[in-house]
């Protein structure tokens, strides 16, 4: 499956997988050129530009060596500018042979053109540069001559020092033939190890070249005039490739101009889609009308803003991401747009520097800098905290009467359904209910436990048969510490003008059983405070011990689930990943049970069937859970969780809460979860430590 | 309780955390054009390699102890190196020596050295934002010989951008591997392995990232035309273009002279 066809300019799908890969390939080769002289980490920055050969276009391949060309001068210098060219040209012919499905015996031919012709340039090059040739041809001889001294003084050793003797004198002379060898040696091998290592992932790793579809159905909106608003949905069926059930099952709706709508209903429901459609997606069966075109990202059409507001910043700054793609800039107020969504005197600050939830107003603002006729906010303000999300919606509920702007908010949290002029519940594809009404009547979460939403509150409690045995457990013996901090503290770039502590005073003791929240606003410390507590940072004052001695002397011990789980896992398949976190003494433990894998999975509340399935093959919350079942495997008696909950809807919020309260209740595990959330955390972490700056508060 | 663990460390910046930041001060270098910066680094970097002689190394050496004064950078700013790096500059040194490739090894890893430094102070001085809109200046001629000069600015933007986000996904993977007790590799077969499954995790990562990229543009309204603005050139620009090809062109003439 590819979509390599299409002519001309670069697509955005295109432009952003070339940029992507071009990024990896220089981290790379930066890596490979400031560490020793390691020739073999360097070859690897050309797998990333053989994927781009054998997926995109050439074009594609050309605009990525441009931009790794440069990023990599400027970062890692001359030479590691010229790896990343040699690198994607050979990068660049091995995917466009794998692309067409050859093999050994193509790979072999493209060694017998490829190795003499770059012999060739690299002798025609030093010709041009006659000084560099000389100074190199006096080091490399003249170290060759003193490696021959030294082993002749080593008896038994004549023959080989007589030869490299010989050799240093004939590197003066003939040059050109020591280079030809080099490069005749060099250029297949890099052929033939780039295609191995490409097979062997793509193998793993369906380097998906299908066009988004959202982008094909905005191209094909292209030339239309303006004009999403009013839409009307009949009977619209969706259907993704390899679902069971359709997204949408016969939709009928329609939505007028200066309407406040909000759409409500579980995860899997068709919200996500809906949006989609609303933004042009288009449809396996009914039909979508509107008198003009979409209009996505245009002036007076139609935004949408996503989940996932950490990768919508496309500019560097925050006044690059409002003007970015706008056609007149100087008709956009960018201080008062910023102004608007809580973010006055951000406009030069760094995209990179800014917490999720300042993400996700900036994607607000970016989206009202084009006055759309239609924004689709699809759990928009999921990152910011209570606060700043019931200001955030008054400012949406505000835009139908402020701009004449229809808004459709969609969202997990029924509160934001008070304002609405109209509340849309979705089921399985299906609307449920469509209501105009302006006291929706929602029902308020259940006292202390905000994942008890109308339809998850069941499942919740069939999860935890033992809720409430947490009374029962007996407080009044405090069980040792395993885990004690004190006076903990950690200055990052010690020594170096970008010096700044980022913890300090950090008290905390950690039993078995027990359970701790860490909370702080982004860039309060608790990352690393995660990373200090699984001894990977070692404090620069005070201690983190278990047991008595320093947990950076013994990593591991603690386990640490990150908050990208695909990084943690490591294997091809979920068993293989299990199995290896497990570690051999968890192994050998359950030596005789076949179903080793199967059992943390349903631990973590996976069904074991997933055990034969590829890492790559799971959604973003399974592999994490799976990241979460290797570690429970690996039977660790301090785990700590960094923001285990972020981007799962609340139901499986409460799953993921009350597999680790079992968890913790039955092997003694003593849990620290970092997370900027509260809600719903009470019973699993009873005690809180709240960061500010890097300090407890 | 340990005594050791509190016992001061030695102030160490290591490679990954400090690269490509930059200096919290206000100089002339850090107001100057991103663009200046560039084209002085290139010209210098591509002079120095083809006339690698003592001339250019001393030439080289006095603007970069300019630049280094005027950034206000300071000692402390370059990163160490992992001890290894000086073990196999030194080892081969050693050999080289007697064998009266002594000098030729000292220049080539002294020129090395200050090309790197030149870069670093381009880095310290340039915020990364405005690397791509400077580039996509100095490529906009080859827009004459019908150079796709939009697309390549966009994806070196896109590039530059995400660049760091890598280092911090590298950070990651490599303290996975660290907290993995099992993670002993023996033979060649287990290392092609591991090296395998490092990369499918970072190219998956990759790819998610590259997926949302592109829609968050098509959420934009799809490529853009960047805007290819005049930049404001002041005097410090100037005196920066003046030394440095004034710089070059010694190095040159040296060269061609035989100095």
């Amino acid at each position: 499956m590819t979509a390599r066809g299409g002519r001309g300019a670069l697509s955005a799908r295109e432009v952003a997988a070339a940029a992507m890969l071009a990024a990896a390939s220089v981290t790379v080769v930066t890596i490979g050129a400031l560490l020793p002289r390691t020739g073999a980490v360097e070859l690897l920055g050309m797998i990333p530009l053989a994927i781009i050969a054998d997926r995109f276009r050439i074009r594609a391949l050309v605009a990525a060596l441009a931009a790794a060309a440069v990023t990599c001068f400027l970062i890692g210098g001359v030479t590691a500018g010229m790896v990343v060219i040699g690198s994607g040209m050979v990068g660049g012919v091995v995917g466009s042979a794998h692309r067409r499905g050859r093999g050994a015996w193509t790979m072999a031919a493209i060694s017998a053109v490829l190795a003499p012709t770059s012999a060739l340039a690299a002798i025609g090059l030093l010709l041009l540069l006659p000084v560099s040739r000389t100074l190199t041809i006096d080091a490399v001889g003249g170290t060759v001559v003193g490696i021959a001294r030294f082993l002749s003084s080593f008896p038994g050793l004549g023959p080989v020092t007589r030869a490299l003797t010989d050799a240093a004198a004939t590197v003066g002379t003939a040059w050109w033939m020591w280079v030809a060898v080099a490069v005749l040696v060099a250029v297949p091998c890099a052929v033939f190890t780039s295609w191995r290592l490409l097979t062997a992932i793509l193998a793993r790793l369906d380097w998906i070249s299908v066009a988004d579809p959202l982008e094909s159905a905005h191209l094909a909106d292209a030339g239309k005039a303006v004009g999403p608003l009013p839409v009307e949905l009949h009977g619209v069926r969706v259907q993704y490739p390899r679902h069971a059930n359709p997204a949408l099952d016969g939709v009928d709706l329609r939505i007028g101009t200066g309407e406040f709508l909000v759409v409500e209903g579980p995860n899997g429901s068709g919200k996500s889609t809906l949006a989609l459609v609303l933004a042009g997606l288009a449809v396996n069966d009914g039909n979508v009308e509107r008198p003009g075109g979409v209009g996505l990202g245009a002036v007076g059409g139609t935004a949408l803003l996503t989940q996932r507001a950490e990768v919508g910043a496309l500019g560097a700054r925050v006044v690059d991401d409002i003007l970015w793609g706008v056609d007149d800039p100087a008709s956009v107020d960018v201080d008062e747009l910023l102004d608007l969504v809580g973010l006055p005197t951000m406009r030069d600050r760094t995209t990179a520097s800014l917490s999720g939830g300042q993400l996700q107003r900036l994607g607000l603002a970016a989206a009202l800098a084009r006055r759309p006729a239609l924004l689709i906010a699809d759990e928009a303000t999921a990152m910011v905290d209570a606060a700043g999300r019931a200001e955030l919606t008054e400012l949406l509920a505000d835009l139908p009467q402020r701009f004449g702007t229809t808004v459709v908010l969609i969202s997990h949290n029924a509160a934001d359904g008070r304002r609405a002029d109209r509340v849309l519940r979705m089921r399985d594809g299906r609307v449920e209910f469509d209501r105009a009404e302006r006291a929706h009547a929602y029902r308020p979460p259940g006292p202390g436990s905000a994942v008890r939403s109308p339809d998850t509150g069941d499942l919740v409690a069939s999860l935890t048969p033992e809720i409430g045995s947490q009374d029962k457990r007996d407080r009044t013996t405090e069980p040792a510490p395993l885990l004690r901090v004190r006076g903990a503290a950690y200055v990052h770039a010690l020594g170096t003008p970008w010096e700044h502590r980022t913890l300090a005073g950090i008290d905390l003791d950690l039993g078995p059983g027990d359970g701790i929240l860490i909370t702080g606003e982004n860039g309060s410390g608790k990352t690393t405070l995660a990373w200090m507590l699984a001894g990977l940072l070692r404090p620069t004052d005070g201690f983190c011990e278990l047991d008595g001695s320093p947990v950076a002397d013994r990593i591991g011990s603690v386990a640490l689930a990150f908050q990208h789980a695909r990084l943690q896992l490591q294997k091809r398949t979920v068993r293989e990943d299990i199995l290896s976190a497990a570690g051999r003494a968890a192994r050998s433990q359950h030596r005789d049970d076949g179903a080793f894998a199967e059992h943390w999975l349903e631990t973590v509340g996976l069904p074991g069937g997933l055990a034969d399935r590829g890492i790559d093959a799971l959604s973003g919350g399974q592999q994490r859970r799976v990241a979460i079942a290797g570690i429970l495997a690996s039977q660790p008696r301090v785990l700590v969780l960094d923001e285990p909950f972020a981007g799962l809807d609340p139901a499986a919020r409460g799953d993921l809460v009350a597999t680790l309260r079992a968890v913790r209740d039955e092997r003694s595990l003593a849990i620290a979860v970092i997370s900027h959330d509260l809600a719903g955390l009470e019973e699993l972490c009873p005690r809180v430590l709240h960061l500010e700056n890097g300090t407890p508060t | 309780m340990s005594t050791a663990n509190r016992m001061p460390r030695p102030a160490r910046a290591d490679v990954g955390s400090v690269i490509l930041r930059v200096l919290p001060r206000q100089t002339p270098l850090h107001r100057a054009w991103a663009g200046s910066k560039l084209l002085a680094l290139t010209v210098l970097t591509i002079t120095a390699v083809a006339f690698p002689t003592w001339t250019t190394l001393g030439v080289l050496c006095l603007v970069t102890l300019a630049g280094f004064r005027v950034a206000r950078a300071t000692a402390s700013a370059i990163p160490r190196f992992p001890r290894a790096v000086w073990v196999v500059i030194v080892v081969t040194a050693l050999f080289a020596w007697p064998g009266g490739g002594l000098p030729a090894f000292v220049m080539l890893m002294s020129l090395t050295a200050v090309l790197t430094l030149l870069a670093a102070i381009t880095v310290w001085t340039t915020p990364l934002a405005d690397v791509a809109p400077a580039v996509a200046v100095l490529w906009s001629p080859l827009r004459w010989i019908g150079v796709p000069v939009n697309e390549w600015s966009l994806t070196t933007a896109l590039a530059v951008r995400a660049v760091p986000l890598f280092f911090d996904e590298l950070r990651v993977l490599i303290a996975a591997r660290r907290l993995r007790s099992a993670g002993r590799i023996r033979g060649v077969s287990a290392a092609w392995g591991a090296l395998v499954d490092v990369l499918t995790a970072v190219l998956a990562a990759t790819q998610r990232r590259a997926t949302e990229f592109g829609r968050a543009m098509t959420l934009r309204g799809g490529v853009p035309q960047v805007a290819v603005e005049r930049p404001h050139l002041t005097r410090g620009d100037v005196i920066l273009l003046v030394v440095s090809f004034g710089a070059s062109a010694v190095i040159v003439a040296a060269g061609i002279l035989g100095l």
